[in-house]
């Protein structure tokens, strides 16, 4: 049951660090590096409204890959003159592979953000399922973030936040840090810490 | 006689000026969410320069000479990338005109 329970727990998409969705025709490249996998996803936007990506997961520390097909899909953009929100579900469906045994699993997301120049609040809860394991699991995130300087258009851009992740089944089931966001151009960056001394590592490139 | 024809042949070889919008958004917070309405843009063969700010939330498309783009094909590459339109000003060489769109969300 507790291997089921970490098995659900990282499945989920956790997409907190870029929108899901690019604009039509983008190409959109992730890698991330955490306390509990390198994650490396790709996703296609064909409308503004749908995206399609492929994620291949390693989960360090254990014998452990995960490869899934993802839909992601924008449910509400409020526009307003200085701020935006959306939100959006994020369904996958692939394989796992724990010790050389292959399930199939499912994973869905609900995220939302709130965006000013200035400030930016950011929430996703993920609800997981995989074969064989029947108890499926949660998690959520939830980060706030401030902008020290407003930079123009191709300027580089920063963020200041703080991040918070909920793991019910984890043995540290809450973390909390500090991130850093950079952004010029197409390239993305961020770099966080967590209360238990481990790297957040973010890289986005939209095409 | 021959000022008139000075000044006709001056006027014929003057360029003409291409026409420009001036396109105020809603939503544009970020360089992602502008980038791509640029690259929408840029990707057409009638746009000769596009400038985009954050700052005022505006879309400045430059067009190329004799080339036409309506205020429906504006509010489509915009809408596709996102945003809401509140408004287009058209600015050419001879006149200049307003077209007031309402903006809304998707």
């Amino acid at each position: 049951m507790r291997i089921a329970a970490l098995i659900c727990t990282i499945i989920a998409p956790q997409q907190s660090e870029a929108r899901p969705i690019s604009f039509p025709g983008g190409v959109t490249p992730m890698l991330r590096h955490n306390w509990e996998m390198n994650r490396l996803h790709l996703h296609y936007t064909p409308h503004r409204l749908h995206s399609l990506g492929v994620a291949v997961e390693e989960i360090r520390a254990r014998d452990q890959t995960n490869l899934f097909f993802q839909w992601n899909r924008l449910l509400l953009r409020r526009n307003r003159e200085r701020s935006q929100l959306n939100i959006y579900s994020m369904l996958e469906s692939g394989v796992t592979r724990v010790k050389d045994e292959v399930e199939p699993a499912l994973g869905l997301t609900f995220a939302g953000d709130w965006e000013t120049r200035r400030y930016l609040a950011a929430y996703s809860v993920g609800f997981e399922h995989a074969a064989e394991f029947d108890n499926g699991s949660f998690h959520q995130t939830a980060r706030l973030g401030f902008a020290p300087y407003l930079g123009n258009y191709g300027s580089l851009h920063s963020w200041l936040m703080i991040q918070l992740e909920h793991h019910p089944e984890e043995e540290e089931s809450t973390r909390v840090g500090p991130v850093l966001r950079f952004f010029k151009s197409e390239y993305l960056i961020e770099l966080g810490v967590d209360n238990q001394k481990d790297l957040n590592f973010n890289l986005v490139v939209r095409y | 006689m021959k000022k008139i024809l000075y000044l006709l042949v001056i006027l014929v070889s003057l360029p003409v000026a291409a026409e420009s919008a001036k396109v105020k958004v809603t939503g544009m917070v970020c360089d992602f969410c502008a980038r791509g309405v640029e690259k929408s843009f840029k990707g057409r063969d009638d746009i000769e320069k596009i400038n985009v700010s954050l700052e005022d939330s505006l879309v400045e498309i430059q067009l190329k000479e004799k080339s036409i783009l309506s205020d429906e094909e504006i509010r489509k590459v915009i809408t596709d990338n996102g945003l809401s339109v509140i408004s287009i000003e058209r600015v050419s060489g001879k006149s200049s005109e307003k077209s007031p769109a309402k903006a809304k969300s998707q």
